[in-house]
């Protein structure tokens, strides 16, 4: 048995799940016993963070993992982050880093940035 | 005979979406941003969890705000940025706003003005920390604002005072910064946060939460170089005798909210004492005719989707020409709410699908709640669990004119 917080949404379910059975409680929607599930088998997050730039007016521009990665791998991933360095405006969604450590995810940029 | 049908003080969520729609439905629009850019306190809300209810996906706070800026883009009104508001008189009717900006000092007369004005931090000096005024304490927001805008590390080793939501967020992204959260410190006996922050922020990275602990004096000359923790009694007074030491270069500062109605105040709006935002009708106006207000500015809201939702109302409100105003109803609640808004409801105004926000003000299990319009019950809604940090909502339609009333039960009654 292992209870946690549900993440998905602001209600923030107590769940409870069965390891063994693979069975979730206390969720009030399904989205809930499907996080449970990978909760408990391969924890993973949307990371958001942001990277370092050259272009004037922005000493860092937001981003994050377009879909969610492994919890274990956020350590490595921040690492590949402080190494990378944006060296020209990019708009709003762009990928900075395809396919980050292998993980299936992109980097992309969550704001714009203004062109001098 | 006015420059603009609507003048919007504030370029957050709140103010984009009241200005959005207020030009939608016609009004020559104007929005004033002291900032040089639009999207308020969500360009440096760079986490996401954004958007889930108005926009049915998960995003980063300056995403959020950039689908707000193109909707209003897509809008014929006016935008004008590093604009400060140094005045505003009431005219019969109308007003008068006079502004500063690069190109000098300007004055506009208004029909209608929308107050989106957001909030501010509390402060060290707000809740009473004793010592020195060393460098290194400094609000959550403060700290959100050289991390994630201006790209600086200021904290190595920091504790946190106060579990409110942005406290959790940046013990996270501290700790993704490199730097050491020694603990969250909160003086209340149960979190202020939401729920999912304290798993995801806290708990996924191990940083201890410790309730009913507070900081009771700061050390240190040029820079903090340690805090001095207490134990607080129930009614969060420190216990003599309980003081420990904890060494930090830095103090974060996440205890609350309060809504920044400087403005309001100068032109008379009567505030109400709980939400500190003003007292409105079902349309987001104020007890001033033709003062709406909206988002953080009316009551801390915990979603901003709820923030965008409100302006849009002010908006729509303040757009129209109806210049009938009935007779105002007071909205009343039992001791187990905090506060309910709108506080009134013109029954002359749209009275269908109203929307309604409130706060409970302790944690409760198994609840109903009943709404009363005079001596029907109008809705009766069942919650599992209610906690004071979660806002909650419910739409209602007043079929009839009458006292309203919301009652908080135990579901077995």
């Amino acid at each position: 048995m292992k209870e946690f917080t549900c993440i998905v949404c602001p209600n923030g379910c107590t769940l409870v799940y069965d390891e063994d059975k693979h069975v979730c409680n206390g969720n009030r929607c399904p989205r809930g016993a499907r996080y449970a599930e990978s909760e408990c088998l391969n924890p993973e997050r949307t990371l958001c963070s942001t990277v370092a730039t050259i272009v004037s007016g922005y000493p860092v521009i937001s981003v994050k993992t377009n879909r969610e990665i492994s919890k274990k791998l956020i350590g490595e991933v921040i690492k590949v982050l402080n190494r990378t360095l944006i060296t020209e405006a990019l708009p709003i969604g762009s990928v900075v880093i395809p396919n980050v450590l292998n993980t299936g995810a992109d980097i992309i940029t969550t704001a714009p940035m203004k062109k001098e | 005979m006015f420059v603009y049908d609507v003048i919007v003080i504030g370029g957050g969520p709140a103010g984009l979406a009241a200005a959005s729609s207020a030009s939608r439905c016609g009004a020559s629009t104007l929005l004033l941003e002291r900032e040089g850019a639009l999207g308020g306190i969500l360009k440096q809300c760079i986490h996401d969890g954004f958007g889930l209810t108005r926009y049915q996906e998960k995003l980063a706070g300056p995403e959020y705000a950039n689908k707000e800026i193109e909707k209003l883009n897509e809008t014929t009104a006016e935008v004008s940025l590093l604009t400060f508001v140094t005045k505003i008189v009431k005219l019969q009717p109308g007003f008068k706003v006079t502004v500063v900006n690069p190109k000098g000092v300007s004055t506009y007369t208004t029909k209608k003005l929308i107050l989106a004005t957001g909030c501010r931090e509390r402060t060290a000096k707000q809740v009473s920390i004793h010592g020195t005024n060393p460098g290194g304490v400094m609000t959550a927001g403060q700290a959100q604002y050289y991390i994630n805008i201006l790209g600086l590390m200021p904290i190595k080793e920091c504790v946190i005072l106060g579990s409110g939501d942005i406290g959790l967020i940046m013990a996270r992204r501290i700790t993704l910064e490199g730097g050491h959260v020694e603990g969250v410190y909160e003086a209340k006996s149960t979190p202020s946060g939401l729920a999912r922050n304290i798993a995801q922020c806290l708990t996924d990275f191990s940083i201890p939460l410790h309730l009913s602990e507070t900081v009771t004096k700061v050390y240190g000359i040029d820079r903090l170089e340690a805090v001095e923790i207490s134990k607080v009694d129930d009614k969060m007074n420190p216990i003599p005798g309980t003081e420990k030491i904890v060494k930090c270069d830095s103090l974060i500062l996440s205890v609350g909210l309060i809504p920044e109605n400087e403005l309001a105040k100068s032109i008379g709006v009567p505030l109400h004492p709980v939400t500190k935002g003003p007292i409105v009708n079902q349309e987001l106006m104020s007890k001033i005719s033709g003062v709406y207000t909206c988002g953080n500015a009316m009551h801390v809201n915990d979603l901003a989707d709820y923030v965008s939702e409100s302006g849009e109302i002010a908006g729509v409100a303040a757009a129209s020409t109806d210049e009938i105003a009935g007779v105002s109803k007071a909205v009343t609640w039992d001791k187990n709410l905090a506060y309910v808004v709108p506080q009134l409801v013109d029954f002359a105004k749209n009275t269908k699908d109203v929307i309604f926000y409130f706060r409970v003000r302790d944690v409760y299990q198994n609840k109903i709640l009943k709404v009363y319009l005079g001596d029907d019950v109008i809705l009766k809604k069942p919650f599992m669990t209610l906690r004071p940090p979660e806002m909650e909502r419910v739409v209602l339609s007043l079929p009839n004119e009458g006292e309203i009333k919301f009652v908080l039960e135990d579901i077995a009654k």
